[in-house]
């Protein structure tokens, strides 16, 4: 018969503790073997033992008078100690009487084991192993003798916990020298802020990168040292910094770019984010990864001149290729012979379209970083609709399409060539989609600060799925549209630029079979320093859902 | 009233379609050079009532042209206009500062270039 002993509580817990101390299977150790020594000398028992119970075996530390090195835990009475009384001490005066033990092989055997008295051995709180003794005669133990046992059971205790504390140590400073060679290894520059956002640490990376001496700069409030300006000298607000809101939100921050301030007073381009380090729920600091944006940069200025070289030496000949046939379709050349005149049609319509082509792509790539000069003054937005109307007029009629102005009386600090071509872009794209017969809007509305200029068409309308790339750089409805339709699939990433560029908010609400509407809001005050526009809650939801908002910061 | 203007381009096919506009569309004469330095140089000799000229010219460009034209006293009192794609900020920003009458975009529409440049000179059609 095989009497299991009770499972101890928490035994995965318990396994864990012994894991970690890391004595099974070691050699003997003079520190523990003076403890058994002395057990067996003050109780005067032939067998003194420290134990370890695993999880399926007992294994000896120390030994005297037994020369196994370890039993099945089955076969052990210390697994009943462990199990049986997490906090006490397990005696027996005869085990041959026993149930429990009047089975096990060591009880049984000639000479077998007889009394037994073990002390709970107890590391982090769990019961990891014994100090117990045995006699092959039965008796009992007297009360100093079990208190010597419990006081020498204490002392195998503070041995065993010392190696607890070692082996912790070693596994803390040798994940703290992962930590160290992780942050000393990574390529970017990090850096830790506390709560009120000083160093906490710095890797030598960002401390180079940054022309700080690593110790200067522990300690020190980063916004303050190094972030205080933007790249054009004017002052950074503290609140203002992104660091502060991760500190504030919990909430991190990617894809960032700004300027960071060297110790020698140099500016340097930095991308970067910003994450919350938590403790318990709290936001308690968080951490500055950053990089040298100058390569970046460089690489896109490189992009922006191919760009622009490529574009000009397409629109060279495109110039003449566009005025030699405009010519000849005036006439400048002599009269056409008959059936020339549709071919020179196409020929310019098509050149048209080229030049219109190269156009859009060096607006996007002037508009897209604020490259786009905007010459801006003040501009009654009732004209510029009507202006915009009117330029629409001849192709609205050759479509059947009616164009109704329902203008504002509003004053904007714009530029009045872009932001026409962002109100045709709209209209010419709404009649685009709209079936011959219908109506094209033009309407505005204001309030006190901003004027909302909207284009509503009656056409097919954008699929709630799209909504979000609308505005993305050659989003066009399908493929079949772009050759249908001939936009270029830029002009609504222009007008976004531009909108944008003037401190303002795009958005567009549509409905498949309905029709769309985009809205241009443009704040009304006149700075020179684009604001953005605040939105309206409780209006138009779904279009400021889709908005997108201009931060009028360098970052972000 | 028929004027004379010169036109200054590097592009022969640009060149050409000006000179065919100007001439056959607004009915000027129309005088042509293909640098700065031969620019000057007709300008000087023939006295055009206006000069058309290209910004990007290798050697001598738009500006730097106009410059000459205007520190010239044989050139200094005909306008000058520059013929501009805006493309490069290095383009965008040696204009500023160019002694012209006017600047005008390029691509140019070969319809509406003689009136161009005469609202931009003020001239009477």
């Amino acid at each position: 018969m095989t009497a299991l002993w009770p499972v101890a509580l928490q035994e995965d817990e318990r396994l864990a503790v012994l894991d970690q101390l890391a004595l099974l299977d070691t050699p003997g150790e003079e520190r523990f073997d003076r403890i058994t020594r002395l057990a067996s000398r003050v109780l005067a028992v032939p067998i003194a033992l420290v134990t370890l119970v695993d999880a399926d075996r007992q294994w000896f530390k120390s030994t005297i008078g037994l020369d196994v090195p370890e039993v099945r835990r089955e076969e052990s009475i210390c697994a009943w100690a462990i199990a049986a009384d997490l906090h006490g001490l397990l005696i027996v005066e005869d085990a041959s009487l026993d149930p429990r033990f009047a089975h096990l092989p060591a009880v049984s055997a000639p000479d077998g084991v007889r009394a037994y008295a073990g002390t709970v051995l107890r590391v982090r709180d769990r019961a990891v192993g014994t100090l117990s003794v045995m006699d092959d005669r039965v008796r009992s133990f007297a009360e100093d003798e079990l208190a010597a046992l419990v006081d020498l059971g204490h002392w195998a205790e503070a041995e065993l916990r010392a190696e607890d504390e070692r082996r912790l140590t070693q596994k803390l400073e040798s994940l703290q020298h992962r930590t160290e060679m992780v942050l000393e290894g990574v390529a970017e520059g990090v850096v830790g802020v506390d709560a009120d956002g000083r160093v906490t640490f710095v890797n030598s990376v960002a401390a180079g990168m940054l022309g700080w001496p690593e110790h200067e700069l522990l300690g020190v409030d980063l916004h303050a040292t190094t972030h205080a300006r933007h790249a054009d000298g004017t002052p950074y607000p503290h609140e203002d910094c992104p660091v502060s809101e991760v500190l504030r939100t919990g909430r991190s921050q990617r894809h960032l770019f700004g300027s960071f301030w060297r110790q020698d007073g140099i500016a340097v381009p930095i991308d970067w984010s910003a994450g919350a380090v938590r403790e318990d729920d709290e936001v308690v600091g968080a951490v500055v990864v950053f990089g040298d944006a100058s390569h970046r940069l460089a690489m896109e200025q490189l992009k922006d001149d191919f760009t622009a070289v490529v574009s000009h030496e397409l629109r060279t000949p495109l110039t003449s290729l566009k005025g030699a046939l405009g010519l000849l379709e005036n006439g400048a050349g002599g009269a056409l012979p008959p059936g020339a005149g549709p071919l020179v049609d196409i020929a310019l319509r098509n050149a048209k379209r080229l030049a219109r082509l190269v156009d859009d792509i060096l607006d996007v790539e002037r508009s897209s970083k604020g490259g786009m000069p905007l010459s801006r003054r003040p501009l009654n937005v009732g004209e510029l609709m009507r202006t915009a109307s009117a330029t629409v007029q001849g192709t609205a009629m050759t479509r059947g399409i009616d164009v109704a102005v329902e203008s504002v009386d509003a004053v904007v600090w714009g530029d009045e060539h872009r932001l026409l071509q962002v109100l045709t872009n709209l209209l010419g794209n709404a009649m685009r989609f709209s079936p011959e017969g219908s109506c094209v809007s033009l309407h505005a509305e204001r309030d006190d600060t901003a004027v909302r200029i909207g284009v509503t068409d009656q056409g097919v309308g954008i699929p709630a799925e799209s909504l979000d790339r609308v505005f993305d750089r050659f989003w066009q409805m399908d493929g079949s549209t772009r050759r249908a339709r001939g936009g270029t699939g830029l002009g609504l990433t222009i007008a976004k630029n531009i909108v944008e560029g003037h401190g303002g908010l795009i958005s567009v609400d549509s409905q498949v079979g309905v029709g769309s509407t985009f809205t241009v809001c443009l704040p009304l005050r006149s700075q020179d320093r684009p604001v953005t526009v605040e939105r309206r809650a409780g209006t138009r939801d779904q279009a400021d859902a889709r908005a997108t908002a201009v931060s009028a910061g360098e970052d972000g | 009233m028929t004027r004379t203007v010169l036109v200054v381009d590097d592009e022969p096919d640009i060149r050409e379609i000006a000179r065919l506009s100007l001439e056959h569309v607004a009915g000027w004469t129309v005088l042509v050079a293909g640098s700065g330095a031969d620019g000057i140089a007709v300008a000087a000799s023939e006295q055009p009532d206006a000069i058309l000229l290209d910004v990007m010219m290798p050697e001598m460009d738009g500006p730097e042209t106009a410059r000459r034209l205007a520190a010239d006293p044989r050139t200094a009192a005909i306008p000058v206009l520059l013929l501009t794609a805006q493309v490069l900020s290095s383009e965008r920003a040696a204009l500023a500062d160019a002694p012209v009458a006017a600047i005008l975009a390029k691509p140019f529409d070969p319809m509406t270039l003689g009136r161009e440049i005469s609202d931009a000179l003020g001239w009477q059609a």
